[in-house]
């Protein structure tokens, strides 16, 4: 007998990474965040941020709008509608992967002593 | 049979990235709480500017700076905290209350110019301004309680 698996969805190759899904995840619980309030949440470097969300806009998951505060320059970034999306599809994914293992390590009837 | 079911160490690390994830995203909403005068302001604003435009008084130049100003203000306080710890967020609560959080302060208005039939325009102008501002700061108060409940 043989059992169809379905395998695991795809993960987003484009937030797999923690940091950069650290910072999708933050900018989803806002309409925007100030670069240094996302640097100082994922804890890693200007030159850190500023390579992810780099990478983040070319795949069009990153907005970013120059403002000022007085005379003090500002970074804003915000989630677009396709970074959304992905992001959405990526936790939907992990969750799958989870609950396919668990169910998985309920159903399994193991390795027994003639295997 | 062949099985392609994540491994244990797969299913951990998605259940760490999804709470990394979920963590990351109740810290974007948690953010400082609005200062105490938020509300106060923002309805004292409110009121000044449209108890001046509304008026009999409205051609008053000196009476449109002050109007001009407090709209300023208005715009700056309202910028000022609502980026507050470099987050904007979004908007609480379904969409039925988030629309009557913005229409009670107009319904306000409206019913303070009831005011108007006993006392004229400037009657008028002062209840539903007064009665705005009072509703604007009372839904600000609320609405700031809500976001962090």
């Amino acid at each position: 007998m043989t059992e169809e698996h379905v395998p695991p969805p795809a993960l987003d190759e484009v937030i797999q990474h923690p940091t950069r899904l650290t910072i999708m995840a933050f900018l989803s619980g806002c309409l925007e965040a100030e670069f240094g309030a996302v640097r100082d949440y994922a804890q890693v470097s200007d030159a850190s941020v500023s390579r992810i969300v780099s990478a983040l806009q070319d795949a069009d998951y990153v907005k970013v709008r120059k403002g000022y505060v007085g005379k003090r320059p500002r970074t804003w970034l915000a989630l677009t509608a396709e970074g959304r999306r992905a992001l959405t599809g990526h936790l939907d994914s992990l969750q799958a992967i989870a609950e396919s293992a668990r169910h998985a390590a309920a159903t399994d009837p193991g390795d027994g002593p003639n295997n | 049979m062949t099985r392609n079911d994540p491994s244990a160490a797969d299913a951990q690390a998605a259940r760490q990235a999804l709470e990394a994830a979920e963590h990351a995203r109740e810290a974007a909403r948690s953010r400082p709480a609005a200062p105490g005068w938020y509300g106060a302001a923002r309805g004292l604003l409110f009121a000044v500017v449209f108890g001046v435009i509304c008026g009999p008084w409205n051609g008053e130049i000196p009476l449109l700076i002050v109007a001009g100003v407090a709209l300023v203000a208005f715009l700056g306080v309202h910028v000022l905290v609502a980026s507050r710890g470099g987050v904007i967020t979004m908007p609480h609560g379904p969409v039925g209350q988030r629309i009557l959080i913005q229409a009670i302060p107009v319904v306000a208005f409206g019913l303070g110019w009831l005011a108007a039939l006993p006392f004229g325009q400037a009657g008028g102008a002062i209840a539903s301004a007064v009665l705005a501002g009072a509703a604007l700061w009372a839904v600000t108060a609320w609405a700031e309680g809500q976001g962090r409940s």
